[in-house]
């Protein structure tokens, strides 16, 4: 028999408990809490242990005793709570037909409690700080099967947690809590390589990634997960095995393909909390209804150059949710994917995701850690980082929204809920095609509107057709408006989207002799390449 | 005429190159506010799709606004 006791132990029920007339030995130890350690003088103790593992590891011990000695029975015992001086901390006893195997077992056991058991034990000194101390250096042998991850180093699972055990907010039941945990990060990119860090050293204990992209060279500045190793690697898998080199104690599962509205469901099924890192406003929306009709908190951000934008949307159930919405209650309108700047558009330095992807795992462990609902629960962030300002905007349930409204239509995940007719499907008048313009270029002249940045970036491929251009940014409207409406002027950009908002604004001011190049000069490029 | 605290968020921030700016309007609904800004910065994006917060409140652009009252419009914000 092996206990966690919270009460002082009575060592004379115990003894009686295991001696029976065939015993010719009965052996004793018990552990006592003595007033010195290391010089220091001792007042009290405090043993906290961490009940589940303890006591399986326990039970364990004591199967693995009774094979190994010739022995009858064996009973074990350690308290947990606060003790005083010459209170009895440990109690084993031993019956045997003989006395010698009844000592070395005994002996074997208090060895093995010391090596084997996750209990800790913080030292009240008469002078100074009290601090957590081991019992022993650990040699545990966790219940993971070691083939399933790659190394077969064995971690300490108190040791490794030992520093945020100490942390108030999640000792040995926070920490038990992040065990049981089942969290689901969509996209391994800029937010989702710290999100997914932080959330597996944290001691997470399910982590589910879904990514079905592969690790690119223009990826590594971020990604903090990839090395150059990975390069060409999907990057669930990759983060999986990065993630288990961090943590070998907890589990880690992958799917490559992209999360859509057919597989959504079953995706996040069974999991707790589910963490948006991607990089499209489409899966947002799905991983939104998603969320809310499965009852699953998701924590949902982006981000656009220096600023970031995060939510926490807590299922319908939860009273909060019932007055903070959802993503759809934030605009009218489903956005098209392409409206908005991507990283690729606007540029990112990996200091931005990866502080926005660790407020995200923050989040996650919040709602882990504690019961109560965070403010974040009914507010949403906006972070600006070059100010170092965080602005909490107040949610509320849009009484219109489509999903969580008074009389919602999105009752289910249906695939054409999230074809928006994105407008580069329909070509506009004024779009024309590369080839279309090399027959009549002498009636245009062209204007190149990116960026400065994206001009050096990428001028290499095209630079043919791109050299002799003027150049006028895109955010230079006034110079735009001086150009009259009088001349033919192509406008041509990167992809094709920038320079067709641009040409859709001017015509629609009456300059209708501006015209966006279709695809940009990408298509250009791969034009030129065929 | 109402003056109001406007801040630029996201891409909205990268066009008009203001993290914010007090304007004066005679716009009544938020929606058309913003048209009017849309207007003289060439924002891309249409109302419908663009969040706005009034004195640290998400609100509807339908709604209105009064004088002294601040502003953040928010694009969607997708990159990651
Ligand atoms: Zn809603």
């Amino acid at each position: 028999m092996f206990q966690i006791s919270s009460e002082p132990l009575d060592v004379r029920a115990l003894s009686a408990a295991i001696v029976g007339s065939s015993s010719g030995a009965l052996v004793t130890f018990e552990g006592w809490v003595r007033d010195e350690n290391e010089g220091q003088k001792v007042e009290s103790l405090e043993y906290q242990v961490y009940h589940a593992l303890a006591t399986s590891e326990g039970k364990k011990l004591l199967a693995e005793t009774l094979k190994k000695f010739d022995i009858h029975k064996i009973s074990a015992v350690h308290r947990e709570g606060h003790l005083a001086i010459g209170d009895i901390a440990v109690w084993i006893g031993v019956t045997a037909g003989h006395r010698g195997a009844a000592f070395d077992a005994c002996c074997y056991i208090i060895d093995e409690i010391k090596n084997r058991l996750p209990i800790w034990k913080k030292e009240h000194y008469t002078t100074g700080p009290s601090s957590w101390v081991y019992c022993s250096d650990h040699e545990h042998h966790d219940d993971h099967n070691d083939s399933h991850h790659q190394d077969s180093i064995k971690i300490d699972e108190s040791e490794y947690y030992c520093r945020q055990l100490e942390l108030p907010d999640v000792g040995i039941e926070g920490q038990q809590k992040l065990k049981e945990a089942k969290v689901v990060v969509v996209g391994a990119g800029g937010l989702g390589c710290p999100a997914l860090t932080y959330l597996a050293t944290a001691g997470v204990g399910e982590i589910k990634v879904i990514d079905h992209d592969t690790v690119t060279t223009s990826n590594l500045h971020r990604q903090s997960l990839f090395t150059s190793a990975n390069l060409g690697e999907n990057k669930a898998h990759a983060a999986k095995k990065r993630l288990l080199a961090m943590n070998p104690l907890i589990d880690v599962t992958t799917v490559s393909e992209a999360l859509s509205a057919e597989n959504a469901r079953s995706l996040i099924a069974g999991y707790d909390i589910v963490l948006d890192c991607t990089d499209n406003l489409k899966t947002k929306y799905i991983l939104n209804d998603t969320c809310y009709l499965s009852g699953a908190p998701l924590v949902l951000a982006g981000i656009h150059q220096w600023q970031g934008v995060l939510h926490t949307f807590l299922p319908k159930t939860s009273e909060t949710r019932e007055n903070s919405g959802c993503f759809r209650c934030l605009s009218q309108e489903m956005p098209a994917d392409d409206c908005v700047g991507s990283c690729i558009d606007s540029g990112v330095i990996g200091v931005i995701p990866g502080l926005v992807g660790g407020l995200q795992a923050l989040e996650a462990l919040r709602l882990i850690l504690t019961s109560s609902a965070p403010t974040s629960a009914t507010h949403s962030a906006l972070i600006d980082l070059r100010t170092l300002s965080v602005v909490k905007i107040k949610r509320k349930r849009n009484f219109a929204c489509p999903l969580c409204g008074d009389s919602p239509g999105i009752t289910d995940i249906w695939p054409e809920t999230y074809e928006i007719e994105s407008n580069s499907d329909s070509i506009a008048e004024f779009e024309i095609d590369y080839e279309d313009f090399r027959k009549q270029s002498n009636d245009f002249v062209a204007l190149d509107v990116r960026s400065l940045t994206q001009r050096s970036a990428t001028d290499a491929i095209t630079d043919g057709f791109t050299k002799d251009m003027r150049h006028i940014p895109q955010t230079d409207i006034e110079t735009f408006r001086a150009l009259g409406d009088e001349q033919k002027y192509l406008l041509v950009c990167q992809h094709g989207i920038s320079s067709r908002h641009l040409a859709a604004t001017l015509q629609a001011a009456g300059q209708s002799n501006f015209y966006s190049l279709i695809g940009g000069l990408t298509k250009v490029a791969q034009q030129s390449a065929n | 005429m109402k003056q109001v605290k406007i801040t630029y968020f996201a891409e909205l921030r990268e066009r008009s190159g203001l993290d914010s700016e007090s304007f004066s309007t005679d716009s009544n609904s938020l929606a058309d506010l913003y048209l009017e800004l849309k207007n003289k910065y060439a924002f891309t994006l249409d109302p419908a799709i663009t969040q706005v917060a009034l004195n640290n409140e998400f609100a509807s652009m339908d709604g209105s606004f009064e004088d002294g009252d601040e502003i953040v419009f928010i694009p969607p914000v997708a990159g990651g």
